[in-house]
């Protein structure tokens, strides 16, 4: 079964209006289970998205998809330019380099200080001098708040202030889009408010972001567009107000008033 | 029965002969069983044509015990191959053998208790394979390693005790034949027993030393 759906509602003033992801019909499978049953998808450049669905929907393994983590069985994915399956090696390397990844359990490496976190991949990736590199931690560690823990080991600090590194690093490289992957999920209740503040912020500027998310408010207020999944397949895509007010499929209606 | 200090001494310097040998032997051992020990590892961990001989090799060596697989290095490889070989290269190979399964194991077991969060990080901030590897995944290995490392440290010493039954002038050997020829069998076992003690005591002093230091990651 195959689904199209597109979102036409307008990317933000000032943002070009390239697409900066288009699936068609990507599937997926991990053995006998069909993980991805024929998504489309699409998202300007600068657009917010978010993908809300119940557990074991495929939001993951979709969002995975997009920067080549999990490979696709079929269907092509344009990310950033570039377009998957890869055509070559180099082609994989340039699109990891402008698609930053946002982990559930943040996954900084923990046997580096926050700083060297920061400034490892532009060093070695980008180039990037030492003095240089440093000095785009430091701006982005203060932008998330938390300049002053830049020396510290990551088991030193809470799960939202690493959940708020893990993001200062993920920008560190400079992306044109940022993946989220349940982003709060793992945190304390306490600590959602403060890693959700540094992400509306960040989708005010003008990168573009999909998030996987259970957090219904966010998506509401922050996304320009709602997508719902539900075994496999993007059922419904559209803007914040009409996907929470004027549900269309009758699964998301349910899913909804389960969760509000 | 009393303790004679005096002819201890006297034959310490063999002693001392048979704990360097014994020393030489094990590092060269290691050393020689580390490159082997890699590429069992990869073998095994990427997944491919190989696998099935790197795990089979890794595990016929681990299960077989230390002496048989001396005694074939040294009774059995000059019938297959017909060459003679010295006792020292027959124990040479023994315990690089024995290193290389072993260490195999250890290598993979490190690499398997690093998170596979961790290479995909290191994968979508744009990290070369290479930093993926040397700059992530190793050295968060190899702290998990830190344990095992030395408890391989402690077992090769005792193994190539054995290597005294294939007459390598090892530190065994040499007890085994002075006390033999001088009737000071508690003499001379003391003293090796002693020198075994004082290599193998330190290493796992270091170890837990540097679990503490890394123990905030």
């Amino acid at each position: 079964m195959v689904k199209h759906m597109s979102f036409d509602g307008n990317p933000p003033t000032g943002a070009a209006t390239a697409a900066q992801i288009e699936c068609s019909n990507i599937c997926k499978s991990f053995g006998a289970f069909e993980a991805l049953k024929g998504v489309s998808f699409e998202l300007n450049r600068g657009g917010v998205a978010c993908v809300v669905g119940p557990s074991g929907s495929g939001k993951s393994t979709f969002l995975r998809t997009l920067n080549g983590l999990e490979k696709i069985d079929s269907g092509t994915i344009q990310v950033c330019g570039h377009q998957l399956p890869p055509r070559s090696m180099s082609e994989v390397t340039q699109l990891r380099r402008k698609v930053g990844m946002v982990f559930q359990n943040f996954q900084l490496f923990p046997h580096m200080t926050v700083r060297r976190n920061l400034t490892l991949s532009p060093m070695k990736s980008l180039g990037l001098a030492r003095d240089a590199a440093n000095a785009r931690a430091e701006k982005l560690l203060a932008r998330v708040g938390l300049l002053d823990q830049i020396d510290k080991m990551p088991a030193q600090l809470s799960g939202g202030q690493q959940q708020r590194v893990a993001i200062a690093r993920a920008l560190a490289m400079e992306p044109e889009l940022l993946l989220f992957d349940e982003p709060t999920s793992a945190l304390d209740p306490e600590m959602v408010k403060e890693v959700l503040a540094v992400m509306k912020e960040l989708a005010h500027t003008g990168i573009t972001m999909v998030v996987v998310t259970h957090e219904m408010g966010f998506a509401r207020s922050v996304a320009d567009q709602v997508s719902f999944m539900v075994a496999g397949e993007l059922v419904e895509t559209r803007a914040p107000d009409d996907f929470f007010d004027r549900p269309q499929d009758a699964r998301l209606e349910k899913f909804l008033s389960m969760v509000l | 029965m009393g303790f004679d200090f005096a002819i201890t001494m006297q034959f310490m310097p063999e002693i001392l002969q048979g704990f360097w040998l014994t020393l030489l032997l094990c590092l060269a051992g290691t050393l020689m069983g580390i490159p082997i020990a890699m590429l069992l590892c990869l073998g095994r961990l990427a997944e491919g044509p190989y696998t099935w001989f790197c795990n089979a090799v890794t595990d016929l060596f681990r299960t077989m015990p230390e002496m048989i697989i001396l005694f074939w290095a040294y009774y059995c490889l000059p019938l297959v191959f017909d060459a003679r070989l010295t006792p020292v290269q027959a124990g040479v190979i023994g315990l690089t053998i024995y290193a290389a399964a072993n260490l195999s194991e250890i290598f993979r077991s490190g690499i398997l208790s690093v998170p596979k969060g961790q290479s995909e990080a290191a994968y979508s901030v744009g990290l070369s394979e290479w930093h993926m590897w040397f700059s992530i995944v190793v050295p968060q290995a190899l702290r998990a390693m830190v344990a095992p490392l030395v408890s391989f440290a402690t077992s090769i010493l005792k193994v190539s005790g054995l290597l005294s039954t294939i007459g390598v002038a090892e530190m065994t050997y040499k007890a085994t034949i002075i006390s033999g020829q001088n009737y000071n069998y508690l003499e001379m076992f003391t003293a090796a027993g002693v020198m075994y003690f004082v290599v193998i005591f330190p290493l796992s002093i270091a170890a837990q030393r540097f679990e503490l230091k890394t123990s905030k990651w």
